[in-house]
């Protein structure tokens, strides 16, 4: 059944404190804290505070204001999280937007990403767009798209008082392999960039650059090998 | 037998298509997860692909993509792969389907050398079944049998079918049996064999795609 035709179903709502069961809904909405358990299917998905699912989550719209925690996987078109998602399985959707962490034992699928903050991803990030402005540790297995654009915007003073006192929060992405058409990065450390167009900026570390079009290379980045593609 | 790879480079150069879009198929499930072969290599992790097959999918994907939409696509290219084509010699290398098996009851699915991968996934299915049976399958049997899988599989598409033998003392009959339930036999006919074929098409593609 398509997540839009669920008018029919009731809604789910917590507020304060609560323990729900999964199944079809149309509205999901938790304000407080809550524990589901059993996999959800709903038109919408809105968490403000902390919630523990115990199932996987089917939904048109997501939106997480707090900390989610989840077992099993998520496909939802749009999802929109404020705060920390830690999930154990993969993430399917056609946009995310992420102001926070995201940590994902599996995969994650979109057509677009961006984020603002950071992520743990064991797997593969795929996307057509990806938009990435550090703000503490990212990490992938690897990298996927057409668009790939990692930048570090210039920090906050808070913020970097805090990466000098703690060296982990010192904003960067780590990952495997990244390929792309059109690849900008900064402060990355990666094995292997693939691209046809390769920016590589200031505070990046990569072993093997191939690149089919052009590549740029920023004096302060590091690069130990360079291959053009015919 | 080693089945001919081809890296992800060398794909995106000889079929032309980019890494966006290759990509893009993956996120819409034209490439199937288990072509993705990650092997170590002196240049680090690289990708590498069963290259017939992808270069045949590729192909396919091409040639439809400015008239379908990606979504329609993906519904075009069912489990049973029918834009690939598998060779006859690799079937029996691979000892999936035997060489009389093929002479016998190929027929016209059979062109240079070659079958439809859902033609030689039914001639499995034959193969498979004789086995279970321990060869106590007469010609002609083996040869209605593939005429119900090629007649009724495809219209039983993505439904949980299950492939029957009953034995009566006059011979043996094949039946395909939607819905999962139990069947029941009258005294005089037993179930001499069954077959689900979700899971054979699975062990079909492992074994095919096995390096």
């Amino acid at each position: 059944m398509k997540n839009s035709d669920m008018s029919s179903f009731g809604n789910l709502s917590v507020k304060g404190m609560g323990q729900a069961y999964g199944g079809q809904y149309r509205h999901v909405v938790i304000d407080g804290l809550a524990r589901v358990s059993g996999n959800v299917q709903c038109e919408t998905f809105r968490l403000n505070g902390m919630s523990r699912m115990n199932g996987s989550i089917d939904t048109d719209q997501m939106t997480i204001n707090g900390v989610m925690n989840g077992k099993a996987s998520i496909i939802a078109k749009r999802v929109n999280i404020d705060g920390k998602v830690n999930v154990r399985g993969s993430l399917v959707s056609d946009e995310i937007v992420l102001h926070g962490l995201l940590n994902l034992e599996g995969d994650c699928e979109a057509e677009q990403v961006i984020v603002r903050g950071g992520f743990g991803i064991a797997g593969l990030l795929n996307a057509g767009t990806i938009e990435v402005d550090l703000h503490g540790r990212c990490k992938a297995g690897e990298m996927g798209g057409s668009t790939i654009r990692v930048t570090r915007s210039r920090s906050s003073r808070a913020s970097r008082l805090l990466s000098r006192i703690i060296p982990a929060f010192e904003p960067q992405l780590q990952a495997g392999v990244i390929e792309g058409d059109d690849v900008h990065l900064e402060a990355t450390r990666a094995s292997v960039v693939r691209g046809r167009r390769v920016y590589i900026g200031p505070g990046c570390e990569v072993d093997r650059v191939e690149y089919e079009l052009e590549l740029v290379v920023d004096h302060a980045a590091q690069v130990r090998e360079t291959v053009k593609q015919q | 037998m080693e089945q001919e790879l081809i890296s992800k480079k060398d794909l995106l150069e000889q079929m032309d298509i980019s890494y966006g879009q290759l990509y893009r198929w993956k996120r819409k499930r034209l490439i199937p997860e288990e072509w993705f072969i990650r092997k170590s290599t002196f240049t680090g992790q690289e990708t590498f692909f069963p290259k017939p097959l992808i270069i045949a999918r590729i192909g396919h994907i091409l040639q439809f993509k400015d008239d379908l939409s990606l979504d329609e696509l993906a519904g075009t290219l069912s489990p049973l792969q029918t834009d690939i084509r598998i060779g006859a010699e690799e079937l029996r290398m691979r000892g999936l389907v035997s060489e009389q098996m093929i002479l016998r009851h190929a027929g016209l699915a059979l062109d240079s050398g070659q079958l439809p991968f859902d033609q030689a996934f039914y001639l499995y299915v034959a193969e498979h079944m004789s086995q279970l049976l321990r060869g106590e399958i007469t010609e002609q049997e083996t040869g209605a049998l593939v005429r119900l899988l090629r007649g009724q599989l495809p219209k039983l598409e993505g439904k949980l079918c299950e492939l029957v033998a009953l034995r009566t003392e006059s011979g043996s009959s094949m039946v395909l049996h939607t819905g999962g339930g139990r069947l029941y036999a009258d005294e005089r006919t037993t179930i001499a064999a069954s077959i689900h074929l979700d899971e054979a098409i699975e062990a079909f593609k492992k074994k095919l795609y096995a390096y």
